[in-house]
């Protein structure tokens, strides 16, 4: 059995990715500003990290108009959400242990 | 990766997904404001009972979504999980409007007893939903 750490999903294990990814598995769409917010960062940081998650196929980003104002919208693809959930289920693993082995037990 | 980094990262990953459900708590205006519109235009069209009862039920119905759509456009954040929330609010209330207003038409014209109790149910399926939608935007789990 491979240990968990070998399933973390190196796009998504960055911290700042991990927060941006994690706000976005919450919701159907994020707007720019309201993401930026909540994971604290500038908005340069924050376009910085949407390109590599863009390439990756993991996010998706969308524009549109409210009035006079254009608005950049952020969603998760569904590859995003499965690698999302694939590296919590991991995440989870390390965390509660049960791939550590004692040499000697078995 | 160590056990308390993994620990740490489950924690921000819930603390992201506390402050965004947080942001989920408009769908209860909506939900609410939708069933007291459709309170309202139940008892206009009902207890009137004249074509301009009808008339200005039809306006108070496209003043409302107008009202409605614009707010619900204006959201900054979409938690996931309110548009199957919506379709089951919205398509609850469909049903029981249909059967208050056609029901109603053919066998209660103008009668009390049937319009005040169906209008007050037709309120209920979007203001559950939105109900729903402030539990889930307050839960921290």
């Amino acid at each position: 059995m491979s240990h968990p750490r070998s399933r973390l999903d190196d796009v998504i294990h960055a911290p700042v990715r991990f927060s941006i990814v994690a706000a976005l598995a919450s919701a159907t769409e994020i707007e720019f500003r309201v993401l930026r917010d909540t994971v604290e960062i500038t908005d340069s940081a924050l376009s910085k990290q949407i390109t590599v998650l863009e390439k990756a196929g993991y996010v998706r980003v969308s524009k549109f108009s409210v009035g006079r104002r254009t608005r950049t919208s952020l969603l998760l693809t569904p590859e995003g959400r499965t690698a999302f959930e694939q590296h919590v289920r991991a995440l989870r693993e390390i965390a509660s242990g049960e791939t550590v082995r004692i040499p000697g037990t078995e | 990766m160590r056990q308390d980094e993994a620990l740490d990262a489950l924690e921000r990953a819930r603390a992201m997904d506390t402050k965004v459900r947080a942001r989920g708590r408009w769908y209860a205006v909506y939900g609410i404001g939708y069933g007291l519109m459709s309170l309202v235009v139940v008892l206009t069209m009902g207890l009137t009972g004249t074509a301009m009862g009808a008339s200005a039920a039809m306006a108070i119905v496209a003043v409302c979504l107008t009202a409605l759509s614009v707010y619900q456009a204006r959201q900054p954040v979409k938690p996931l999980g309110y548009a199957r929330l919506h379709a089951w609010g919205i398509l609850l209330w469909g049903a029981v409007y249909g059967l208050t207003v056609v029901a109603g038409m053919y066998f209660f014209p103008q009668v009390t007893a049937w319009w005040v109790p169906m209008a007050v149910l037709s309120a209920l399926p979007t203001s559950v939903a939105g109900y729903v939608a402030l539990r889930r935007s307050r839960s921290t789990a």
